[in-house]
């Protein structure tokens, strides 16, 4: 795989911004925007694994964030300020895409809350989900998550876990195109529906793909994720670690060589570039309630990548541990 | 491929749930002294005095308590972190409706075909009702001292909250020999339902004080079962 420099996602936020990136992302198509690191504003963090969006061209660090169980706190001020150290590190190492929904109990208030303590970092991709039966129901959500976040226009609305897509995917794009939000996408967890999912990457005009993806779940890589690179979807795993299940089972298992070679300290990293080096993934998202993994997550975005070969000796050193 | 296990339907951790069960124990601290209390009270009354075998009282004070972790602990706490902590408060409300219709309408000796409490209490005595009752009160704190390491207030307490509640309305309906069969075991089925999904629920947590209450539970209603048999044997022979 082509080693390349990364630079730090940056969000344009108002539609003049928008349609320079938009313009900007029909010259990354023609190859063009190789040119220009720094045309749209973006911070270059060194040795960061550059990911663009499909559908734009747009900059994305490969590394982003869950919020599933972790950031699912309610009124606890104490964890607030751990969950907050958290979301300050991942800014801090060059994160952007934090994902959500409403499933999550409190994880929507609660990052809105941490954003807010933040100041807002400029950095954020904000991605969240619609995930109700009913259409109404699901414009109520809508709302609702642009109060509990605290922002006017998300990034990324996606139909969670293909839940009457039918209705919503029609509603989300009209949103985008009313300028509502940037990106239309729909998810699934668990290896649930793929089937139904290739079908509608194939038909439906969306922009981002989300789904479950590790080497003991590596189904995704059979279909959707050659399918999704041929329609120019991106695509964010979830479950990296198989909900933390993955890693405890490696916990003291001895590294293969490959980890040296790619400069990776844990089982994390080997496990995050394992994803990440996919030529058709374009973010990863991984939770944590840690500042320490959030550190060892967030350097996996950087340095050497492994190349296919590589990825099958991880693969197989995952599998046999 | 499918992967689910339980914890995949749990949207918030071990640390997260006993700080929020203990802040809202802190907060509520009073309500428990009272319903226990309450409880006390009126249970040795049943148990001991023939002319108090009404169990109403002691229902009226249980559908109190299922009111209140319907609406303050599942409604107000619960939802926060567990959209469908609402649905649990609605069957919270359901049971507690089912015990105050109970409480209202049931009168001592509608069912002459079963025996009552002061039956059960010639063999179990009143200081083995007395020691179920305060066993239930005391076993979940001690399991979750013991077994999950959690420290007071985060402790489980009859009136406050889901569980220790459940099984202390397990219980008592049990002792309620009074009571048609059809009428305890409606009864019984939303507190060990509850018991049931939240054993499920936090074993994916790591938390197993829920699953050995209910052991516990089953293992004394069969205690409580069997003594029964051997009071109401007597007066089959009498009769």
């Amino acid at each position: 795989m082509t080693k390349t420099r990364i630079l730090k996602a940056d969000i344009p936020r108002d539609r003049t911004r928008r349609v320079c990136l938009a313009t900007l992302g029909s010259l990354a198509s023609l190859g063009a925007l190789a040119a220009l690191p720094s045309a749209i504003g973006a911070t270059p963090a060194p040795g960061q694994l550059e990911k663009r969006i499909p559908s734009t061209g747009e900059r994305i660090a490969p590394i982003g964030m869950g919020t599933w169980i972790t950031f699912n706190v309610g009124r606890d001020e104490q964890a607030r300020q751990a969950r907050l150290n958290v979301l300050r590190e991942f800014f801090s190492a060059g994160g952007g895409m934090v994902d959500s929904s409403p499933m999550y109990g409190s994880a929507q208030e609660v990052m809105g809350d941490l954003l807010t303590r933040l100041d807002r970092p400029s950095e954020l991709f904000s991605a969240t989900k619609v995930w109700t039966n009913s259409a109404a129901d699901g414009r109520e959500q809508i709302e609702d998550a642009r109060q509990l976040w605290g922002i006017d226009r998300f990034d990324l609305y996606q139909v969670h876990n293909l839940l009457n897509w039918e209705a919503h995917l029609p509603h989300l794009q009209a949103l985008k195109q009313a300028g509502q939000l940037r990106y239309v996408g729909i998810t699934t967890s668990h290896g649930r529906r793929h089937e139904e999912l290739a079908q509608i990457i194939e038909q439906q005009a969306i922009d981002f793909v989300q789904l479950t993806y590790n080497p003991l779940d590596p189904e995704a890589e059979s279909r959707l994720l050659p399918l999704a690179k041929d329609k120019g979807v991106a695509v964010i795993v979830n479950r990296p670690f198989q909900r933390g299940s993955l890693t405890q089972r490696l916990d003291g298992k001895p590294l293969p060589p490959i980890a040296a070679e790619l400069g990776c300290d844990s089982w994390a990293q080997l496990l995050l570039k394992w994803v990440v080096a996919h030529p058709a993934v374009t973010c990863v998202i991984p939770a944590t309630s840690q500042v320490a993994h959030m550190r060892e997550n967030m350097a996996a975005g950087h340095g050497e990548m492994p190349t296919a070969a590589q990825r099958e000796l991880i693969a197989q050193a995952v599998r046999g541990a | 491929m499918f992967s689910y296990s339980i914890s995949d339907f749990v949207a918030f951790d071990k640390a997260v749930w006993l700080s929020m069960v203990g802040q809202y124990m802190v907060k509520w601290w009073w309500v428990a002294v009272l319903a226990t209390a309450a409880l006390l009270l009126y249970t040795v009354r049943w148990a001991a005095s023939p002319s108090a075998r009404t169990p109403g009282p002691v229902f009226l004070v249980l559908s109190v308590c299922w009111l209140w972790v319907a609406w303050e602990f599942h409604w107000h706490e619960h939802r926060v972190l567990n959209w469908a902590a609402g649905y649990w408060a609605l069957a919270f409300v359901a049971q507690a409706v089912l015990l105050a219709l109970v409480a209202a309408l049931v009168r001592p000796g509608s069912h002459d075909d079963n025996i009552g409490l002061i039956d059960t209490v010639s063999h179990l005595r009143l200081s083995s009702v007395l020691a179920i009752v305060v066993g239930a009160l005391l076993l979940p704190g001690l399991l979750a001292w013991s077994v999950d390491g959690a420290y007071p207030p985060g402790f489980e307490w009859f009136g406050l909250t889901p569980d220790a509640t459940a099984v202390m309305t397990i219980l008592i309906v049990a002792l309620w020999w009074d009571g048609s069969v059809w009428l305890r075991v409606l009864l019984s089925v939303l507190p060990v339902s509850s018991l049931l999904i939240a054993t499920l629920l936090s074993t994916g947590l790591a938390i197993y004080t829920t699953g050995i209450m209910m052991a516990a539970t089953g293992l004394t209603v069969i205690f409580i079962a069997r003594a029964s048999r051997l009071s109401a044997t007597p007066r089959v022979v009498a009769g």
